[in-house]
């Protein structure tokens, strides 16, 4: 049995786990006598997992705890949008600028470095001579 | 009243893209949001993490992330639940970095509730054996454990799957059958029979 083989038929009983149609994955393993050790092996973990993996929920208090803040927060936000509705629109052009002017900054350096450099080589050059 | 009553209907009648476009200047529209996906991040974080206070801190910080975000947020074919769960992911991985150990898997107040049929000797024993399991799971690269709790827990396709993961439907069969063989290799690792 083949890779693409095997995924196909962990795939349709991964599908059958998760609609609950398959509580063992016998029926499966009976077409597939030969290689049954290494099926039997992979679809109990993935019944495990099925059996393990349940759906949880937060307590009560705390979904609607988090669900007032977030309004709180949501309706401030909104508030200064409204007031400065270009802050978002401003703030990426502004990082864009200081990225360029860093960039500048740092180049001109370099320049300064190896001009000032050349200028030493020369003049110890001359020196020797 | 009559206002904001047809002003909540028109909110939930929206298309999902719609809702998203409200979302950015409307608080309402955004509560919409929550309600509609807080649960599944919720979920999501708590078997990351595996202890209920911090998937309530941390699921409460990518609500508060995502809304600060809202305005530059930029639908790109992805679904919004796609964006949640990377901001869930990065704020997981932060967590794990900042604590620098895996937690003591405080999973007991979930596992083995669903066992009533059983001896309480043998609910026990299933209680541990899927402690274990989920120990083991949390060893997995971020990927295969976010593969198995939509799966599993979401109960999605591998087609739904791949649309929040950004792979075909083929790559994440593919990446199911080697979450699976790695998960039993680990198990393996640590002595754990299933």
């Amino acid at each position: 049995m083949n890779d693409q083989t095997l995924e196909d038929i962990l795939t349709a009983h991964a599908d059958a786990l998760r609609h609950g149609h398959v509580a063992e994955g016998q029926p499966y393993l009976a077409a597939f006598l030969g290689q049954r050790s290494e099926l039997d092996t992979l679809m109990t973990l993935a019944e495990n997992l099925a059996r393990a993996l349940v759906p949880v929920k937060p307590a009560k208090n705390f979904r609607d705890g988090l669900a007032a803040n977030l309004q709180l927060a949501a309706h401030h936000q909104a508030a200064q949008l409204a007031l400065n509705p270009n802050r978002v629109a401003l703030r990426y052009p502004l990082w864009l600028g200081a990225a360029a002017l860093g960039a500048s900054v740092a180049a001109g350096g370099i320049i300064a470095w190896v001009a000032r450099r050349n200028s030493r080589l020369s003049h110890s050059h001359a020196g020797s001579v | 009243m009559q206002h904001t009553e047809s002003h909540d209907n028109a909110l939930h009648s929206d298309s999902e893209v719609q809702l998203i476009e409200r979302a950015k200047r409307d608080p309402a529209a955004f509560g919409i949001l929550y309600e509609r996906y807080v649960d599944r991040i919720y979920s999501y974080i708590y078997y990351r993490t595996g202890d209920a206070r911090e998937a309530e801190d941390l699921t409460a910080r990518v609500f508060h992330r995502a809304l600060a975000y809202m305005p530059k947020f930029n639908q790109r074919g992805a679904p919004f639940i796609a964006w949640l769960y990377r901001i869930a992911h990065n704020l997981v991985a932060n967590w794990r970095r900042d604590r620098g150990r895996h937690p003591e898997s405080p999973l007991d107040t979930l596992v083995g509730i669903h066992t009533t049929d059983a001896t309480p000797h043998a609910q026990a024993e299933r209680a541990e054996n899927e402690r274990l399991l989920l120990d083991a799971m949390r060893q997995l690269p971020a990927e295969r454990q976010q593969l198995l709790i939509l799966k599993f827990v979401d109960g999605l396709s591998n087609l739904e799957i791949g649309h929040i993961l950004g792979r075909s439907e083929g790559a994440v069969k593919s990446l199911y059958h080697r979450t699976l063989l790695a998960l039993r290799d680990e198990l393996e690792k640590r002595g754990v029979e299933q």
